[in-house]
């Protein structure tokens, strides 16, 4: 009876660790803590014809775990420098691309784990001259503290525009550069001059393999490159040994080109290892300057030696 | 005699299933069906507070409190993504009323230590910041640890960019007050913008 007893006891604390090991993994919220904004999608490109328009919508998730209060709106968006950084306000001179986006929604209110589509209609006005034309939809937190450094939050979707029309498009490789010696991690760039009046998108591939020829490293990426500029399109990998002798091999293509990349050696050395050759070469330098000197000190003592014979 | 008749009997039968069992058409006919899925480009930012607290209780020879905000950013974009700072507003002083404490006269570029009566930001490694690691105080002797100060709404500073995707990619932003007595009391704010698109 006693053992009876202590069986079904066994049975029910074993069912209740069974119960309460699923339960924390049903219930395991995918959500961060804190604040979160998300934006899809990052990019938009289109082509479209003067006095024509397009819509759409973009969606905005709140993943984190505080609701918050938000505002979508467009913006200018424009490039500095080869490193392409964005900037959101409109150059002198510059169409007013802004006026030409309608967003009905505005504003929202958004609960943890929840989404929201906001619709939108870019109308080009008629007589837009052919060419590239760019912008941004921002989704962006509203703060509520009302002290010491307060947060604002914006996450943007590009829009990439082609008016149709007598399009120029034309565009260069001038350089890929990578350095011979390298910290981790190795570091290459691609420089790509557009020189149309209109955007294009780049892809490049590269692959990275060891002096066995095994591939240990691949990497694609697609950038778009604006009218009259020149975009450094940087190739990074970031878990490089802290040793190694690579061969850095690629590809790019562009309107409807595509263009094998020159290989390139690269020899990766850590700052930790550098130093280790450095002290070591430094202590066989030390042992054979030793060696000469010892070596010069005892040569007179055999020749007086041979003297006194 | 018997047995050997039951033999043949079973084994027609099983015969004859055989034969049932072969498909009566040689030809059969299949389809296939494309499965696709379109995975959607997305970006996200995620602080774990809406605003950094950097209060201070100031001393007549002045102290300096630093506090840190991490942002977090995820994209699936394969371009990556660049993370800006700057003002949300026109204002780059801390304001309480009608007081203010200025912004840091040094730049990204030029970061400077920090001036009594001033805040400013600055985040290791990038710019003229040095590699840190800064760490965060409340009410100590300013020291000599360089702050920018946060950059017009539209000059935005890059304080952050990657190459190819990121999962929860941190970034440490630090922000330091130094004051003395000479500051008025108060609750003094400013409010910053962290911007995050695919490249």
């Amino acid at each position: 009876m006693v053992y009876g007893v202590k069986i079904r006891r066994y049975k029910f604390v074993s069912g209740l660790l069974i119960v309460l090991t699923l339960s924390a993994f049903i219930n395991q919220t995918a959500y961060a803590a804190g604040q979160s904004i998300t934006i899809s999608p990052t990019s938009t490109t289109k082509t479209i014809q003067p006095g024509a328009s397009f819509s759409d919508t973009i969606q905005v998730i709140n993943q984190g775990t505080e609701q918050y209060l938000f505002t979508a709106y467009a913006a200018p968006y424009h490039v500095t420098g080869e490193a392409y950084n964005p900037g959101f306000t409109r150059l002198p001179g510059a169409p007013d691309v802004v006026s030409w986006f309608t967003l009905p929604k505005t504003t929202g209110n958004l609960a943890a784990g929840k989404s929201i589509d906001l619709p939108y209609t870019v109308t080009v006005p008629s007589g837009t001259l052919a060419g590239g034309y760019y912008a941004t939809v921002f989704a962006e937190t509203q703060a509520t503290g009302i002290k010491g450094v307060v947060v604002h939050k914006r996450v943007g979707t590009i829009f990439y525009i082609a008016v149709a029309g007598p399009l120029k498009t034309s565009g260069d490789v001038l350089s890929w550069r990578t350095n011979f010696l390298q910290k981790p991690p190795l570091l290459g760039y691609l420089r790509i001059a557009n020189k149309g009046n209109v955007h294009f998108p780049v892809t490049l591939n590269i692959s990275v393999k060891n002096i066995l020829g095994h591939t240990v490293f691949t990497q694609t990426t697609v950038k778009e490159v604006l009218p009259e500029t020149i975009r450094s399109i940087p190739v990074q990998w970031q878990k490089t040994p802290i040793i190694g002798l690579v061969k850095v091999h690629g590809n790019v293509e562009y309107l409807d080109r595509k263009t094998s990349l020159s290989d390139h050696y690269v020899l990766i050395m850590s700052t930790a290892v550098r130093v280790f050759i450095a002290l070591v070469s430094g202590l066989i330098i030390l042992f054979f300057t030793y060696r000469i000197i010892h070596s010069r000190v005892r040569r007179p003592l055999h020749g007086s030696f041979k003297k006194g014979r | 005699m018997k047995s050997l008749s039951h033999f043949r009997i079973a084994g027609v039968t099983i015969a004859s299933l055989g034969l049932l069992s072969i498909p009566i058409a040689a030809s059969a006919s299949t389809a296939t069906t494309t499965v696709s899925s379109n995975i959607g480009a997305v970006i996200s930012l995620l602080t774990t507070s809406g605003t950094v607290n950097i209060n201070a209780t100031p001393t007549g020879s002045g102290v300096q409190t630093i506090s840190n905000d991490t942002v977090t950013v995820s994209t699936n974009d394969v371009a990556g993504y660049t993370l800006q700072l700057a003002e949300t507003g026109a204002s780059s002083t801390l304001n309480s009323g009608a007081n203010n404490i200025a912004a840091s006269s040094g730049s990204q570029a030029v970061p400077i230590a920090q001036a009594i009566n001033t805040w400013g930001y600055r985040v290791d490694g990038i710019g003229g910041f040095g590699a840190g690691p800064t760490s965060g105080q409340t009410n100590a002797a300013v020291g000599a640890i360089k702050f920018a100060g946060v950059p017009a709404t539209a000059s935005p500073n890059t304080i952050k960019t990657t190459a190819t995707t990121a999962s929860n990619d941190t970034t440490s932003v630090w922000y330091g007050v130094a004051v003395n007595t000479s500051t008025p009391n108060g609750t003094y704010t400013n409010s910053v913008t962290y911007t995050a698109t695919a490249n």
